[in-house]
């Protein structure tokens, strides 16, 4: 993934305002036995997470942390996954 | 899979031995400390409005301070939270996390700092300033965090105040500033400082402000350490988690209240300031039991102009349902638990960087109304009418020249209120803010001492209301002169599309701006809010042919100076008055249902004509003596139902605006309603 893929993008299409589901294989909801089960990237109270989740009975099977691949939210730093240079951890006792 | 984070049950009620099964903790213990994690941030609060510069902090209260708890993978749930910006109450709990992830909470020691102001890291725009302060535990583990927000004077950028409603990317919006070691060990971080202290107009508010915000947050860790001394970590964190828990009990009652289904909803903006066409977003919420989807999917793509935004709305949409579904309790992240938020990507509530978002509180206000409106219909006995729908500010900004103050950068937001809509019992509140500010107004005195301001008028405008079985609030009328040069960029909208009534009720007056010429006296006295069109010179909004403010009639085209409320950084000469009137709120119910006493009382008040009186509600007064007329108002009560058709009533606003100097001292030679009267009763 290039350093601009998630820092720099273009405007999207009308018709990409919809948010994007994908359904997940093999999955029934133990709630209503649906086999329509999605995963998608929500905000949830402690920030951006994916939601596994029934669509027929809205009841949620999982909410996972995002992968690097699930690109959720669309921003991320180009040093997210950086070690902290000895300067950021000025105050960490024991520090190198 | 398992669900993460939300280990309380289906039981919304625990007794006093299940807590202490749950929370290992006794119930007093547990009540003790809920309160006193609030009595925290109120600790913080007192600090920071009295030592912070900007007026917009200490006068308009635009902050929040908030303490967390740790939970052992280092994620953080904001455990209290006092008075002030409401946003911030929701804000923060995602902007904590999402800037310690980035960071690493395990990179900050103790007197560690963290500053950040990135909307695309959850902050609300660049003019916020948001510290984070790591609180470790007596083993040296991150424990608890104290944060706090501000919004300064300025954050540098070709917008003086913070605001800048032409810009395109957020290359143009001022300093970004991603998570930075603000201060190390209780030091400042010099480059840190100087970054921030050579990218504003005034250094002077700027360390003021940053001053204030870090001693805001060692107040916080005072008072959190106090009663870890006294409690212990453990018990001090087992009762943030029962706060967290009861919070998340009470939504989730209010929520399995409300009919399983989906609930959908729209609210239009009048333009981005950019591009001069309508923008509509959309919401769909999805109520299971007690949990509920909110879906902006179908919303406009993200705009040209600034008034998009980045990750905001995963946590303000949640201002809607706490202020309809349990508006009492205390806000914690306990609350926003049941809730998931649907974003599409590159859409308004969800715009892609390099994005601008400058201009976010026009999105924000239409869409905290929009929550509301949407929840109102989910659960219609708490339902309440439209609120003006924008922020009713302008920032008035410049270089100030009165003796001993030469030179000195001055900058005023000017914040007087708008207006919330009516509900099935009372009238809507005039003079507040949105729903997703709960700011302060300004005061009149201060601001004139701050700034080269003089604030000539502040009052509502007659007829403007929403009518309805109980009328929508009055907005804030107001009229301002800037004793030296300056320039002036409004936070407004509302001026195309009216905020409607509700079940019935009529829709407010549009939000207008024009600049006042003087009378011959050299005063710019109003009658009720109304002037002679002759000494108008519009700005923005609606207008007839004649010059006069005209939400229904009028037309908003080339003789007005701007085509959107939302123009930057505009000249205004010294000696200059703007006015603004700002949208009023909806009503909710049938006029003609009115109680006629509620509308004699209104017209005495002259917040209604008498002629808005019989036209709207159906209510025939002697404006002279302020006798009801009970037998016509029931003629003409029934004439108008059965003219309307089922229609509702027409939108408010003052039908006589005068031309003329000559019409205009008419009107102020009217004689006085109900004189010689004792006045009728106060709400």
């Amino acid at each position: 993934m290039g350093i601009n893929d998630r820092m720099i993008f273009t405007t999207p299409s009308r018709e990409e305002m919809v948010v994007r589901k994908e359904p997940v294989a093999d999955a029934e909801c133990p709630e209503c036995g649906s086999h329509d089960v999605k995963r998608y990237g929500v905000g949830w109270f402690k920030g951006p997470r994916m939601v596994v989740k029934c669509q027929a009975c809205y009841h949620t099977l999982a909410v996972e942390r995002p992968l690097p691949e699930d690109n959720w939210p669309p921003f991320r730093a180009a040093g997210y996954d950086w070690e902290a240079s000895p300067a950021e951890r000025a105050a960490v006792p024991g520090k190198d | 899979m398992a669900i993460t984070g939300t280990a309380v049950g289906r039981e919304y009620f625990l007794t006093a031995e299940e807590v202490e099964a749950s929370y290992g903790i006794d119930l007093v213990t547990a009540e003790t400390l809920r309160h006193g994690l609030i009595e925290v941030t109120r600790r913080m609060w007192g600090t920071l409005l009295r030592s912070s510069f900007s007026n917009i902090i200490r006068d308009a209260m635009d902050f929040g301070v908030c303490v967390h708890l740790v939970d052992d993978d280092g994620s953080t749930q904001l455990i209290g939270i006092t008075e002030g910006c409401t946003q911030f109450a929701f804000t923060h709990q995602h902007m904590t996390n999402l800037v310690l992830d980035e960071y690493g909470i395990e990179n900050l020691g103790p007197g560690d700092t963290l500053i950040c102001n990135d909307s695309f890291r959850g902050g609300i725009h660049n003019g916020d300033l948001n510290l984070f302060r790591v609180i470790h535990d007596e083993d040296g583990r991150p424990a608890f965090v104290v944060t706090d927000a501000a919004h300064v004077f300025d954050i540098g950028g070709p917008g003086a105040g913070g605001f800048n409603n032409t810009a395109t990317s957020i290359y143009e919006e001022g300093l970004r500033i991603p998570p930075t070691l603000i201060t190390s060990g209780e030091k400042p971080v010099r480059q840190s400082m100087n970054l921030l202290l050579e990218n504003t107009r005034s250094p002077l508010h700027m360390l003021g402000d940053l001053r204030a915000l870090l001693g805001t947050l060692r107040t916080g860790e005072e008072r959190v350490r106090a009663l870890v001394d006294r409690y212990g970590t453990e018990t001090v964190k087992a009762a943030g988690h029962y706060a967290l828990g009861l919070a998340e009990r009470r939504m989730r009652r209010a929520l399995a209240e409300v009919p399983d289904g989906e609930y959908v909803d729209e609210v239009m903006i009048d333009d981005d300031g950019v591009v001069i066409e309508p923008i509509t977003m959309r919401v769909a919420v999805r109520v299971k039991g007690d949990e509920a989807e909110i879906d902006f999917s179908g919303t406009d793509p993200q705009s040209l102009g600034p008034i998009s935004t980045g990750w905001q709305e995963a946590a303000r949409s949640l201002i809607g349902p706490k202020v309809v579904l349990d508006p009492r309790h205390p806000m914690n992240a306990g609350a926003m638990r049941p809730f998931q938020v649907l974003l599409p990507a590159g859409s308004m509530v969800l715009c892609l960087p390099p994005s601008s978002q400058n201009g976010h509180p026009e999105l924000a206000c239409k869409l905290s109304r929009m929550m509301i409106d949407v929840l109102s219909k989910a659960v219609p006995d708490r339902a309440v009418a439209p609120d003006s729908g924008t922020s009713g500010a302008i920032i008035c900004v410049g270089s100030d020249d009165r003796p001993g103050l030469e030179g000195q950068p001055f900058g005023a937001s000017l914040i007087f209120g708008e207006a919330w809509g009516g509900t099935q019992t009372t009238d809507g509140i005039s003079f507040c803010l949105s729903p997703l500010f709960n700011c302060r107004s300004n005061i009149i005195e201060y601001t004139e001492k701050a700034n080269p301001i003089v604030i000539w008028e502040l009052g509502i405008a007659i007829d403007s209301a929403g009518a309805g079985r109980f009328r929508g609030g009055f907005a804030a009328t107001y009229a301002f002169e800037a004793l030296t040069e300056a320039f002036f960029t409004p936070i407004l909208d509302s001026a195309r599309f009216a905020p409607p009534g509700l079940d019935g009720g009529g829709s407010g007056a549009t939000t207008v701006g024009m600049l006042v010429g003087r009378d011959a006296a050299g005063s710019v006295r109003t009658w009720n809010g109304v002037l002679p069109a002759e000494r108008l010179t519009p700005l923005f909004g609606k207008f007839d042919a004649d010059g006069r403010p005209d939400p229904v009639g009028g037309s908003w085209d080339e003789r007005m100076r701007f085509q959107s409320t939302k123009p930057t950084m505009e000249p205004m000469a010294a000696g200059e008055v703007l006015r603004v009137h700002v949208a009023c709120a909806g009503g909710y119910g049938d006029p003609l249902s009115r109680e006629p006493e509620r509308v004699l009382r209104d017209v005495a008040n002259e917040r209604v004509s008498p002629a808005q009186a019989e036209e709207l509600y159906g209510v025939v007064i002697d404006a002279a003596t302020l006798e009801l007329d009970e037998a016509a108002t029931a003629a003409l009560r029934a004439r108008r139902a059965a003219e309307r058709n089922g229609a509702g009533p027409p939108l408010s606003h003052f039908k006589d605006w005068p031309k003329t100097e000559a019409e205009f001292r008419q009107l102020l030679e009217r004689p006085v309603v109900g004189a010689g009267r004792p006045a009728v009763g106060k709400e």
